[in-house]
């Protein structure tokens, strides 16, 4: 890679790696793995940076690539996620979410990994449908069913989590 | 806009400070980039080698080669992408539209390769899913059998069915629950052990998801295999 691309790069990682990890973490709701995933896209990234710049902007297809690995991830019982370097982590585990939107994060990890995408960015990350389209590679009708199905999941799981605290 | 929406639009998140420097990642990735181009490098040279000696006729027996296993050749690679191609047309009939090969998770590492397929059903249902092939020479980083299913994903469950010539087909099978309990979504992945110690894995992703029989029939194609 030339030293402009790569420069541009490191510039474009350190700008949206925290958008990035955050996405992540929505969709998979552990910071830890949320930055396993954001390193292993941007890895991947790097691979292929000086052609898809030439192509136009590429936040869309940098969540792209994160949703595939974190549908890698997901997709693989057999993959271990805790440490295995028995290494004991230097900064303290992130203190669980308080507050009005803990409910909402652990509901939201119980809706189907392809509605979660779908939920995840087109109402956390704000994005339009088209937009989603072209990062899970769909129709935009796709993209709405997915997200209505997702929301309605989502409802149902609040709803039954609050009658189980009732 | 409904209230849910609303919410999801104003998630709040206690955000920690980010626990890597991208800095430092890049410097990982050109590192990896220059490690897979020197593979390469290694490959073409290995090509020319092999066409020079058929050029100048038989000699004495080449040596092995050094260091670790080499990328697939191209004409591997493209033969997977052709061999995904036909599996996923005689497993899906009836397909409006596939194509193999384009993912941006597809990889070429040495002694094994990712290759994705996406299509479109004759419902009209995208799907897609990534099949990895290991060569023997790969078997390191291969995850053994017994401990296939005993990670974090305990309502995974996992079944060793036996094939014929000694090779065991591992396959998780993952329900999702809707709030209301009903299954909504079942996926299947599998994970073929051989006796000489390759491997094929399918991870499926967004969308149709294959039955357990037709998962089966791709993963077992003789088809995917590399040196």
């Amino acid at each position: 890679m030339r030293a402009g691309d790569d420069a541009d790069f490191r510039e474009f990682a350190r700008a949206r790696a925290l958008a990035l990890r955050r996405t992540a973490y929505l969709l998979c709701g552990d910071w830890y793995l949320a930055e396993d995933l954001v390193q292993n896209a941007l890895v991947k990234l790097y691979r292929v940076w000086p052609k898809i710049t030439r192509r136009g902007p590429v936040d869309n297809y940098a969540r792209q690539v994160l949703l595939r690995c974190w549908l890698d991830e997901q997709r693989r019982p057999w993959r271990h996620r805790e440490r295995r370097d028995g290494v004991v982590p230097d900064q303290p585990s992130p203190a669980p979410e308080t507050g009005i939107s803990a409910p909402l994060l652990r509901a939201l990890a119980e809706v189907p990994p392809k509605q979660r995408a779908a939920v995840v960015l087109r109402y956390c990350a704000d994005l339009p449908a088209a937009d989603v389209a072209e990062v899970l590679r769909c129709s935009e009708g796709t993209v709405r069913s997915q997200a209505a199905r997702g929301l309605e999941t989502l409802r149902g799981v609040l709803e039954h989590s609050a009658e189980r605290s009732a | 806009m409904t209230d849910l929406e609303t919410r999801l639009r104003e998630v709040h998140l206690d955000e920690p400070p980010l626990g890597f420097d991208p800095d430092e990642v890049a410097d990982r990735a050109a590192k990896l980039a220059r490690k897979r181009a020197a593979g390469f490098a290694v490959t073409v040279v290995a090509c020319a080698a092999v066409v020079a000696a058929f050029l100048a006729g038989p000699g004495p027996a080449p040596a092995p080669p050094a260091g670790g296993p080499l990328l697939p050749s191209p004409a591997e690679q493209a033969r997977i992408r052709q061999a995904l191609t036909d599996a996923v047309t005689r497993v899906l009939p009836g397909l409006r539209h596939l194509s193999v090969g384009t993912s941006p998770a597809d990889s070429v590492e040495p002694a094994q390769m990712s290759v994705s397929a996406e299509f479109v059903d004759a419902t009209g249902q995208p799907g897609n899913f990534q099949l990895t092939v290991r060569g023997p020479a790969a078997g390191a980083s291969v995850v053994p059998p017994d401990r296939l299913c005993s990670g974090s994903r305990p309502e995974a469950h996992c079944t060793g069915v036996p094939q014929p010539g000694g090779a065991v087909l591992v396959i998780s099978e993952l329900a999702y629950q809707g709030g209301s309990g009903v299954t909504v979504k079942q996926d299947f992945n599998g994970f073929l052990y051989r006796p000489d110690g390759s491997t094929v894995s399918v991870i499926e992703g967004i969308g149709y998801s294959m039955t357990r029989e037709q998962l089966t029939k791709v993963i077992t194609d003789p088809a995917f295999e590399l040196p």
